[in-house]
């Protein structure tokens, strides 16, 4: 799958880079980090330009993150509305809220690079929460710059590398996320023992 | 410690349980990172074998051959312009009719002439 999708970057070029990256941004399962960096080793070897292509995959992460933003806004804001008039479900969304209000920018600035396998669902819930768009457009275009400088230069400087470059990213990937799961569940049982010692003495 | 462990299991022993998980799933992720970070680092992995996905032009890239050498090794036009040849080897294939491991072949010898007329 991964092979046929490759075999097309040559042929179709940076369109299929921008396409692949906005559809990517929508939670469909498309490897498009694995493209641009595919793209950036096709730039090195002369069959695509560099900038060409930063500026399709950032451009093309832009348009996935606003049509994923307003889908939720537009969407979600009414299931989100239901929800909190029921007292269970608006205590959650409250917090999440709450959150989204005072570290969304980090959020959707880190599901933009290195915590990108979530970026997709950071980008509906803060459509679906109503994080300021402005706010979330400024942090989501920075993060989507450094991301595709990020792989495209990678595939460009380490060209001859791809297939093995791919395998790697994937299990960084999984350290962060497994290492991100780690720390929360740590944390959150932490603070419990914590509690229960200042209740017991 | 062995206190905060016994709270663990006694309060909250599904997330304890989820905690053993990810580090478990962690330790995995990590282990193969290191492995193909050292397969990586082995000089004698630096030339990529052919697949069907790749240009011609990124073989003359990971193989560092001079596009001349390379358009003679799949039998392209020297002069037609790059949209005009064919932009991935399984094109190649199709067009010279050889297989992959035969463009594999020339792409080696290519290789070894090369080094054996710099040195």
């Amino acid at each position: 799958m991964t092979e046929t999708l490759l075999a097309l970057v040559p042929t179709y070029g940076v369109w299929l880079i921008m396409a692949s990256v906005t559809l990517s941004c929508l939670a469909l399962p498309i490897p498009s980090s694995m493209l641009v960096m595919a793209g950036g080793g096709f730039a090195a070897a002369g069959d695509l330009s560099y900038w060409q292509l930063v500026v399709a995959a950032a451009a093309g992460f832009m348009l996935g993150d606003q049509i994923a933003y307003h889908l939720a806004r537009a969407g979600g804001a009414p299931l989100i509305a239901r929800l909190q008039r029921r007292p269970k479900p608006a205590g959650v969304l409250d917090a999440a809220q709450g959150m989204i209000d005072r570290r969304g920018l980090a959020a959707v600035f880190l599901s933009r690079t290195v915590l990108s396998p979530v970026g997709p669902y950071v980008g509906f819930l803060s459509g679906a929460l109503r994080l300021d768009w402005l706010r979330f457009s400024g942090a989501a275009t920075a993060g989507a710059v450094v991301w595709s400088l990020g792989y495209s230069s990678l595939g460009f400087g380490f060209a001859s590398r791809i297939p093995e470059i791919a395998t790697m990213i994937a299990n960084s990937v999984g350290v962060v996320l497994a290492g991100a799961v780690v720390i929360g569940i740590w944390i959150w049982l932490w603070h419990s023992w914590k509690a229960s010692q200042a209740t017991t003495t | 410690m062995s206190r905060f462990l016994s709270f663990l299991l006694r309060r909250h022993p599904i997330a304890s349980g989820l905690l053993v998980l990810a580090v478990a799933v962690l330790v995995v992720f990590a282990w193969q990172f290191a492995a193909q970070a050292i397969y990586f680092n082995d000089p004698t992995h630096q030339n990529p074998a052919l697949e069907l996905w790749m240009s011609p032009r990124y073989v003359g890239r990971s193989w560092d051959l001079p596009p001349p050498v390379v358009f003679d090794i799949m039998r392209m036009d020297h002069d037609a312009p790059p949209h005009d040849g064919p932009r991935t080897l399984t094109e190649v294939l199709s067009r010279t009719g050889l297989t992959l491991e035969e463009l594999q072949a020339r792409v080696e010898s290519a290789k070894t002439a090369l080094e054996a007329r710099r040195r």
